[in-house]
């Protein structure tokens, strides 16, 4: 993924979606919903709302693509930016939002002390990617979940490389920090 | 000139790199990756911080989103579909008559058709045959007659 417009593979899809072409709107959907919906639940921690999120977007999406105009960005850059302002403004809605971590421990699913002790180190994860300020965070769900090189997380974010390279090295310095006693946790469990 | 021996990387920017790029080097800098490579068969140091980072990976690795509530991907599509316009009545028959590459050449023909009838039908009354305006007159005033009376 780059910044040009120009070579976007998403283009004849939302061209097609523009005509009202229902297959290309489907084929779009498949290639985004599943990741987007996952930025969104990292980012939100919530999935009724990450799913809020994504139907937001796509509903932009359906609404704009017959204006859509290639060139300026690529179309998943775009639909990243749309995705990555609606978790904030629901983020600015609700700033504390930590105790939802913990629910994760209340939920009594089957499956054992296993499966309780992932569930706890999965919230310990969260919880320190949630600590992330905004910024760090989202660069770097970004970069290490959905893949993206830095001058395409920059186009997201709006930023420059260097912003985002310095974004990233604070964000993964702390969770370094936060997360090391994990590895002692694990450890000690499992003997 | 390039040189045969990659460029020394201090201890220093290679953290610099693992912060910025994460621990999997095939993302870094191509610029960079073989004096990173060499450094790391270099120093125990290196691979040490190379070590924490790929953990740090792995943690965030094993958090998984859960699974979309069943019925998002329909309800994406739904939305698709209630934002599309209704469809005109010459869509309808265009679809009806096999899509635009079938329906266009038999309505250019219709209209084709319908521009020789016209032609060829009269535009005004001095041609038309004079039995037939005889009648229609006749016609018109016994229409009167009946209901000149009200």
């Amino acid at each position: 993924m780059t910044t040009a417009g120009g070579d976007d593979p998403d283009l004849p899809l939302v061209i097609a979606i523009g005509q009202g072409d229902a297959s290309a709107a489907a084929t779009l959907v498949d290639r985004y919903a599943r990741r987007l919906q996952a930025f969104a639940w990292r980012m939100l921690g919530d999935r009724e709302e990450a799913e809020d999120v994504v139907q937001d977007s796509f509903l932009r999406l359906w609404k704009h693509a017959r204006r859509w105009k290639p060139g300026a960005a690529r179309f998943s850059t775009w639909l990243y930016q749309v995705a990555a302002n609606g978790c904030r403004d629901r983020l600015r809605k609700r700033r504390d939002h930590s105790a939802e971590a913990v629910d994760w421990l209340v939920d009594d699913t089957p499956g054992g002390r296993e499966q309780l002790q992932q569930a706890e180190r999965d919230a310990v994860v969260q919880q320190a990617v949630n600590e992330l300020p905004d910024r760090q965070r989202e660069a770097l769900l970004l970069s290490h979940y959905d893949g993206m090189g830095n001058p395409d997380i920059a186009a997201v974010l709006e930023v420059s490389v260097e912003a985002v390279e310095s974004l990233l090295a604070r964000a993964r310095r702390r969770l370094r920090d936060e997360l090391a006693p994990l590895k002692t946790q694990g450890k000690g469990e499992s003997s | 000139m390039t040189s045969e021996t990659p460029n020394k990387l201090s201890l220093s920017r290679f953290e610099e790199l693992l912060d910025q790029h994460g621990s999997d080097a095939t993302g870094w800098p191509a610029t960079e990756r073989d004096a990173a490579q060499a450094l790391l068969t270099m120093s125990a140091e290196a691979r040490s911080l190379q070590q924490r980072a790929a953990e740090t990976d792995q943690r965030l690795s094993q958090w998984q989103s859960p699974e979309a509530s069943p019925g998002f991907r329909r309800r994406l599509l739904a939305d698709f579909a209630a934002q599309q316009p209704a469809p005109s009545w010459l869509g309808l028959l265009m679809r009806q008559l096999g899509g635009a590459r079938l329906a266009m050449p038999a309505m250019a023909a219709a209209m084709v058709l319908g521009i020789m009838v016209g032609n060829w039908l009269p535009m005004d009354g001095s041609s038309v045959d004079d039995v037939a305006s005889d009648d229609a007159l006749s016609l018109l005033q016994y229409d009167l007659g009946e209901e000149g009376e009200w």
